[in-house]
């Protein structure tokens, strides 16, 4: 897809970063190619609609290709792009939740949240797996659903996902452990799982 | 092995299990039905795992050369903005100082410049031109000259101390004298 040189697509990432910030260009998109896909993943895992995860892609990118000076090396450089594109997801979907689902929490008698969300949408779509997913995961706090996507989708491992959260790896070990009881106890009530 | 030790390695784990945990298993059939259900999330996880499409790449991609390509400039110029801003300032303030200092340092305190004084009540300030032996009259009442005395006409009734002399009938007094013959 690019025209890049054999040289630059050989390079590790830590030349390709060398490379970019002395403004080559073929580097950039190379980095980008090796790490687009996922990046994309973690998005959507992250957001659950596709727009949402195309311009946190977008924006995390930016920020990274326009900051590589930032990039010290004491990690890979995927663990550093891991973080900027999640920071760049949450930011994104706290500002969108915020901006759309104010007042629209919806609690039972019992001060319970019901099980349908109110997206109408979400009810004509209940028996594809892939909205139960996306809609559980929308339940789980942002630091419980960043690490356990971390860990599922971006399989980094324990003492990444711990850089990027800034919290010790039992912490994280924690926090996957959760996420995964609250997932499957909510789709085990959604379906046969 | 606990239960609790047994369910949260199942829930971290990425398939490799101890044999410590494969023993639990064996004989705690609610840690196995645990690692069941983690079994059958992993499954509908991988099965739902998100695929980019290359319209989707080549649309980021665009995107971010583009806003990337301007940002560059715009990063430079903001890195130099506050220093162009605080020079423009400094370099304005004196001008404004000097200009200041300029148009007051030369006149009597309390007078007004004519210009000024024509920008505040310019209904007021008529020119009058005098020729030498010349006496302006002034009422002080409409701020005006209402009368110009020739030499030897000696009604000149110019009264300083009114009350209502204001700092803009000094100016129009102080004009008129200056415009007098020596």
């Amino acid at each position: 897809m690019f025209e890049g040189s054999a040289t630059v697509v050989s390079s590790d990432d830590e030349t390709l970063v060398v490379l970019a910030r002395a403004g080559d260009q073929v580097a950039r998109e190379e980095l980008f190619r090796r790490h687009w896909d996922r990046s994309y993943r973690l998005a959507k895992r992250l957001l659950g609609r596709e727009e949402d995860a195309l311009d946190a892609v977008q924006d995390g990118f930016l920020k990274a290709l326009n900051h590589l000076e930032r990039f010290d090396g004491r990690c890979e450089f995927s663990t550093w792009l891991c973080r900027i594109v999640q920071n760049a997801a949450l930011d994104l979907g706290r500002n969108r939740s915020r901006r759309t689902n104010v007042g629209l929490k919806v609690v039972t008698a019992n001060g319970e949240e019901p099980e349908k969300l109110d997206d109408p949408s979400v009810g004509l779509v209940n028996d594809d797996l892939r909205m139960e997913l996306d809609a559980a995961l929308a339940r789980l706090s942002p630091s419980l659903r960043s690490a356990f996507v971390l860990f599922a989708e971006s399989e980094l491992s324990y003492k990444e996902i711990a850089e990027i959260q800034g919290v010790p790896v039992g912490t994280v070990m924690s926090r996957i452990h959760a996420a995964r009881q609250k997932l499957q106890s909510y789709l085990s009530r959604r379906s046969d799982l | 092995m606990r239960c609790g030790e047994a369910k949260r390695e199942l829930s971290v784990s990425r398939g490799e299990r101890s044999a410590e945990l494969g023993a639990h298993l064996a004989h705690c059939e609610s840690c196995a039905a645990w690692a069941e259900s983690c079994e059958r999330f992993d499954a509908l996880w991988d099965a739902t795992r998100p695929v980019a499409t290359d319209q989707a790449f080549a649309s980021v991609w665009n995107r971010v050369t583009s806003a990337g390509s301007s940002r560059p400039a715009r990063a430079a110029w903001l890195r130099f903005a506050p220093r162009v801003l605080a020079g423009t300032a400094a370099i304005a303030a004196a001008a404004l100082f000097f200009v200041f200092v300029a148009f007051h340092s030369d006149r009597p305190v309390g007078v007004g410049g004519f210009a000024d004084s024509h920008q505040a009540r310019p209904e007021i300030v008529r020119l009058v031109l005098l020729e030498e032996g010349q006496t302006p009259i002034i009422d002080l009442e409409k701020h005006e000259v209402t009368r110009v005395n020739s030499d030897d006409d000696d009604s000149l009734a110019v009264n300083l101390d009114e009350p209502k002399l204001s700092s803009i009938d000094n100016l129009v007094l102080f004009n008129a004298f200056e415009a007098m013959a020596q």
